[in-house]
């Protein structure tokens, strides 16, 4: 049988179907795999080993058919495990009593029959893009280790890339599900503000944070957000619509789909293998129309402005009382966030909405919008500085360029995976209209599907 | 500025920790000063809708 740990997520689930492989063999060599590499990678935080065993062995003495059988994942810490503190990257919230029950993102996944092998290492508090973690030491990148995963949800694209598991939850405020997947080769699903329910996660910038899958095959990325869609009583942003569900329209054609790539900003302050990795999408889709959208370098700005504002007033006790006990790198931008004019905020968060009404204006027009995911390739784990435009700038403020401006307008996005530009992988993003999670995802299973863009599990660290 | 904000606020800002503070504040100043440039009008509303 091929190794159970290369395939994707809806493969295991056609196995247990077919009763080709048992949910526990598969989740025995997910832990197998786990046990053998991760003290490398530092991927994993919190192994639930028994608790993923018994419920393999429940699902393989029950005949009923779920979409997503014996599919093994994991979630960025900041999602409550029943049993566990939720930490959330931190020191301080591991004394936080253990949570009383998983979070509602864990608790629709295996109602649907997947089987949760823990919680994933991130940077603290989700205020990161590197990956790194003072407390739990870094989640460095499958590919090569020696670089960093990217974060927020670093152990989350550790986790994928490395074959631990074929998907993960992580968290994704200003770029953290983005940034990851385009440094460790996967693909990532930012969906729309408030599509997906952040229930029973622990909060960073609540005006800006989504939560969605990361991936090695699109159409995981699918099945995952179907089976995690629905309005929650615990997450007051999920809108009462019901959402669409996206497997049913996945490999539906694109022809028609009017796409553009964005210019301007998105096309300034980025190392050349980004600008490569989307000439490289664009050709495939035979884009050659370029947009710009005003106000992207402002609502970056804006972005950048309330998730320091927030996330300072979030931990403003904290700060107070265990301000030594915060990550340096984290801390000392909260310390600044508490002093902030709130005359900026406000006028940020106006910011935000007009921005969104000139995006609604290109989307009148077309269906995609095209941009890097990220500046750069995973940069080594320790770096502290970037280049661009020839100008050093600090790295953790600025690799987050070009998720920010999107994601503080909520527009969905699939961050799919380039790996024919660079040594390293680097990602691009598939930009729609908000509640069009539908159409950015059959842009990035075309291009799955033709060979353009791909992902799989890493070779860069030990045996495979 | 940072000592007499923190005073007020409760916040313990130790000495080996006020340079990076500092320079986040400026780098937030300069956030601010783009968003300063932006002519929003008075009746501009503050809260995103996000239906398609």
């Amino acid at each position: 049988m091929t190794d159970l740990c290369s395939l994707p997520g809806h493969a295991l689930a056609d196995l247990v179907a077919r009763r080709q492989a048992s949910v526990r063999e598969i989740v025995d060599a997910h832990l197998g795999r786990i046990a053998a590499h991760d003290r490398q990678l530092g991927a994993f935080t919190d192994l639930v080993a028994e608790r993923a065993r018994a419920r393999a062995a429940k699902l393989d003495g029950e005949r009923k058919p779920l979409p997503l059988k014996g599919v093994p994942f994991a979630v960025k810490n900041l999602f409550d495990i029943e049993g566990l503190p939720t930490r959330a990257g931190s020191k301080i919230n591991r004394q936080r009593r253990p949570a009383a029950r998983d979070a509602t993102a864990i608790r629709r996944l295996e109602a649907a029959g997947a089987v949760l092998l823990g919680g994933l290492n991130m940077g603290e508090y989700a205020y990161d893009f590197t990956g790194r973690n003072c407390h739990d030491g870094p989640s460095l990148n499958p590919r090569d280790p020696t670089r960093m995963s990217g974060g927020s949800s670093g152990g989350s694209g550790t986790a994928v890339a490395a074959g631990f598991v074929p998907v993960a939850l992580g968290s994704d405020t200003n770029g953290s599900i983005r940034v990851p997947a385009s440094f460790c080769g996967l693909f990532g699903l930012k969906p729309t503000y408030g599509r997906l329910s952040r229930g029973g996660s622990f909060p960073f910038v609540a005006s800006l944070d989504h939560v969605g899958p990361l991936a090695r095959s699109v159409r995981d990325l699918a099945a995952i957000h179907d089976a995690w869609m629905g309005v929650d009583p615990d997450d007051p942003v999920v809108p009462p619509t019901m959402a669409i569900p996206l497997l049913p329209t996945l490999d539906q054609s694109i022809g028609g789909l009017q796409m553009a790539v964005l210019d301007g900003w998105f096309a300034r302050s980025a190392q050349p293998e980004a600008l490569a990795a989307v000439h490289h999408v664009a050709e495939a889709l035979g884009v050659t129309h370029r947009v710009r959208l005003d106000g992207a370098e402002a609502v970056r700005a804006a972005a950048y402005l309330i998730t320091m504002a927030e996330g300072a007033a979030l931990h403003k006790q904290r700060l107070r009382t265990r301000a030594a006990d915060f990550d340096p790198e984290v801390r000392d931008r909260l310390l600044a966030g508490t002093m902030l004019p709130a005359s900026w905020v406000v006028t940020a968060h106006k910011l935000r909405r007009r921005v969104l009404e000139q995006a609604r204006r290109l989307f009148g027009n077309l269906d995609i919008l095209l941009a890097p995911a990220t500046p750069c390739t995973a940069p080594a784990a320790d770096a502290r500085m970037i280049v661009l435009d020839g100008v050093e700038l600090p790295l953790r403020a600025n690799i987050g360029l070009f998720t920010q401006p999107i994601s503080a307008i909520g527009l969905p996005v699939v961050a799919v995976p380039v790996t024919t530009v660079a040594p390293m992988p680097i990602g691009v993003q598939i930009i729609a209209a908000p509640g069009r999670e539908d159409l950015a995802l059959r842009v990035a299973r075309h291009l799955e599907k033709s060979g353009a863009v791909a992902s799989g599990v890493a070779n860069g660290y030990g045996t495979p | 500025m940072i000592q007499a904000q923190a005073a007020c606020q409760g916040l313990t800002i130790l000495p080996e920790w006020q340079p990076e503070v500092q320079r986040q504040l400026k780098v937030a100043f300069a956030m601010a000063a783009l968003l300063d440039q932006q002519d929003l009008p008075d009746e501009a509303e503050p809260l995103p809708v996000f239906t398609p």
